[in-house]
């Protein structure tokens, strides 16, 4: 819809065009499923296709061409690009390794955001009971239907490869954030924030984490500088994807409502001089993000669920006594450098150099918008707390939601600082001055994200562990020999051959529930492989199956 | 190169100094953090790919469900388009400190899309008398930690007092 001009553009876009493209496709799936839409595999098919198609005649219609060519801006900026990607993607790599065989250990996981994914994947829409009784019934469920379409896509609801979905989110954030930032921000200060990023640990640690709240804040924190940017040079393409992620993001959790307030007003004040064309568009975003949201409050309404704002009011006034308490939680948390580093310190610094650069909409948007969050943060704090002996004010709630300002203040650090650095006078010099250094750039990015794979593997190859993973065959030299003579998934079947065995008098077998989460069936009290295979040939005469395996 | 009044002329020239700071902190921060995270990283994987099938399987239930057959006999003995209900007797001491608030919930995800019931035909009894559902409850599994897998083929029963849901 945009165009893109080169290769360059279209490679720079493509994370930003991935978590669009995810957004959009959920959000559509969302409101279908609310409309009462059966989620079958033909759906999870059909609907990227007919958008592909709607956005290539789209596209042609308003005569977009495909990429052609394109040229890198050579000197230090592309070496120190080149380390940046090598740098970021080398752990983006390193993530995926856990992330391949991670158990569903997260609460929230488990408890609420998966079983609503397998209840759309196994009964093919929002079940009534389960949607209403879960907890968190009153999110959206825009994160559970991208999971249940990834649940269609591997065939069942195989909740540990679910995490490389969200790991493919984590790519789309660094890639988006990266690509959008590289417009404004000069390479040795764009870098070093992306990768710091992935190194905050309530950041990148969490990015395969199987719940909503990281997907919420990549989607705020991508629809504010998209937002910023249409302030700052109005092209209509970058307000128009905003507002399809912020119709994404109020699809995503109840917190995706008080997100979007926040970045309205900040857009509201940054613009506040040209109201007169700036806020009517602002208004239609506004409306457009309102009908996408309503959808789901209807839905959870008519079906009893409880409302998404605090059951005592808005304004508790039994509650002031909380007020101080909230005030201090948010500002411990949001300074905490072991959630995000020193992210938001570095932010607040660069706040303060805009203001006194008079660097303008940026540094206003940037400083209404963190100070919102935290004034949001400290009224939900103030109203949501439990209270009462063994509660924290705030709880775990206050770490999750101010994860959208820490991430907004990666986004507006560089941001703001190269802002900062054009304002006093230390603009870079023309880059057609300098060598390229394609080939170097090229070696320096490629190299080690090759090297890595190669070095992990050769400390072991990587596991692809599956249910049969258990019966191993045995050899000569295999410690703990076994005859198994069968596994099963239900137990009377286990019982049943053991009964069987017995009856024509092979004793001594014994039931076992392998690691493999099923029944065995076995006989270990073999000293050697000529015993064991003389055995499981005595056994198979008599009709039942029997192999030499070994347990070790 | 600059010079020096470059970086000390005023007010501009703190600020330049407060840009390379802030950017220089950014990028020490990184340097100093990255190895711990590509070790982390690895630690973890290795972790992941050494765990046992139904360790990784159960995961998050580990420290709830007590004994891990508990839910694969359920999920093989329960038909998928049956109900079921958890009981845990509150006197029940298996388990961890999770098992009895949490251990409804964890089985509600792993029997999806078995539905669970306040009554149902299939009961998952942890610590529960068993005389109390009838002389037609039929214990289809038992095992250890006192928990066991009932039938009631003559249908529905109310939980018994001292159960929970």
């Amino acid at each position: 819809m945009r165009g893109v001009s080169d290769w360059i553009d279209a490679l720079r876009l493509l994370g930003l065009a991935y978590v669009a493209g995810a957004v959009v496709t959920g959000s559509i799936w969302t409101l279908l499923l609310i409309a009462g839409a059966p989620f079958s595999f033909g759906l999870v098919l059909g609907l990227p296709v007919v958008l592909t198609a709607a956005f290539a005649v789209a596209g042609r219609t308003r005569r977009r061409s495909l990429p052609r060519g394109g040229r890198l801006e050579g000197g230090s900026q592309l070496v120190v690009t080149a380390i940046g990607i090598a740098a970021s993607g080398l752990l983006l790599e390193a993530l995926f390794r856990p992330a391949r065989l991670s158990g569903l250990y997260e609460f929230d996981g488990w408890s609420f955001w998966v079983p609503k994914a397998k209840a759309i994947y196994e009964l093919g829409g929002l079940d009534e009971q389960f949607f209403t009784t879960l907890p968190g019934a009153v999110y959206p469920p825009l994160v559970p239907t991208l999971d249940a379409a990834a649940f269609h896509a591997m065939g069942s609801a195989d909740v540990v490869t679910l995490h490389v979905q969200y790991w493919l989110f984590g790519v789309g954030l660094v890639w988006a954030l990266a690509g959008l930032l590289a417009e404004r921000v000069p390479a040795w200060t764009l870098w070093p924030f992306i990768v710091l990023l992935l190194l905050a640990p309530r950041l990148g640690r969490r990015l395969q984490i199987a719940e909503a709240d990281m997907f919420l804040d990549v989607v705020f924190v991508i629809a504010s500088v998209l937002v910023l940017y249409w302030l700052l040079d109005r092209q209509r393409w970058r307000l128009v994807v905003a507002t399809a992620l912020l119709c994404g993001m109020v699809l995503t959790k109840r917190e995706g409502l008080l997100l979007f307030a926040v970045l309205l007003v900040a857009s509201l004040v940054a613009s506040a001089r040209e109201w007169r064309s700036a806020w009517p568009k602002l208004g239609v975003m506004t409306a457009v993000v309102a009908a996408t949201a309503i959808p789901w409050r209807i839905w959870y309404v008519t079906h009893d669920v409880g409302g998404e704002g605090p059951a005592d009011g808005f304004v508790q006034g039994d509650r002031f006594d909380l007020l101080g308490p909230a005030i201090r939680r948010v500002l411990d948390v949001l300074f905490d450098v072991g959630y995000w580093n020193v992210v938001v310190p570095v932010a607040v610094g660069a706040i303060a150099l805009a203001a006194l650069a008079r660097v303008g909409r940026m540094a206003v948007f940037f400083g209404t918008l963190l100070a919102l969050l935290v004034l949001g943060g400290i009224w939900a704090t103030w109203v949501f707390s439990l209270t009462g002996e063994g509660y924290v004010v705030g709880g775990n709630f206050v770490i999750r939601f101010l994860g959208s300002a820490a991430l907004l203040c990666v986004a507006a650090s560089p941001l703001l600082l190269s802002a900062v650095w054009a304002k006093v006078g230390g603009t870079a010099a023309p880059s057609d001055a300098r060598p390229r250094r394609l080939g170097l750039a090229a070696a320096i990015a490629v190299v080690p994200l090759l090297a890595y794979p190669v070095a992990a593997v050769a400390g072991g190859a990587p596991r692809f562990p599956t249910r049969d993973e258990c019966s191993r065959p045995a050899t000569t030299d295999a410690p703990d020999l076994e005859v198994v003579y069968g596994r099963f998934d239900d137990p009377r079947a286990a019982d049943d051959l053991l009964a069987k065995l017995n009856a024509i008098g092979f004793i001594g077998a014994e039931i076992e529930f392998d690691a493999c989460a099923r029944w065995k069936v076995s006989y270990d009290a073999i000293e050697s492989l000529e015993q064991g295979e003389a055995l499981a040939a005595q056994v198979r005469d008599a009709g039942f199956d029997a192999q030499v395996e070994h347990d070790g | 190169m600059r010079s020096s009044s470059w970086w000390t002329e005023w007010p501009t020239g703190p600020i330049r100094i407060g840009v390379v700071f802030l950017v220089a902190t950014a990028t020490i921060v990184v340097v100093l953090a990255y190895p711990g995270l590509l070790r982390e990283a690895g630690d973890e994987a290795s972790a992941n790919s050494a765990q046992a099938w139904v360790d990784r399987a159960v995961a998050g239930g580990n420290g709830i469900v007590a004994n891990q057959q508990a839910v694969y006999a359920a999920r093989a003995l329960i038909p998928a388009d049956a109900a079921y209900h958890v009981a845990i007797a509150s006197d029940y001491t298996g388990g961890d400190e999770l098992t009895q608030d949490h251990l409804a919930s964890y089985f509600r995800y792993f029997l999806m899309p078995r539905r669970p019931e306040e009554v149902a035909a299939w009961i998952v009894c942890y610590g529960c008398d068993l005389a109390e559902y009838g002389p037609d409850a039929e214990v289809l599994w038992r095992g250890d930690d006192d928990i066991s897998i009932v039938h009631v083929p003559s249908g529905p029963l109310t939980p018994s007092p001292g159960s929970r849901f």
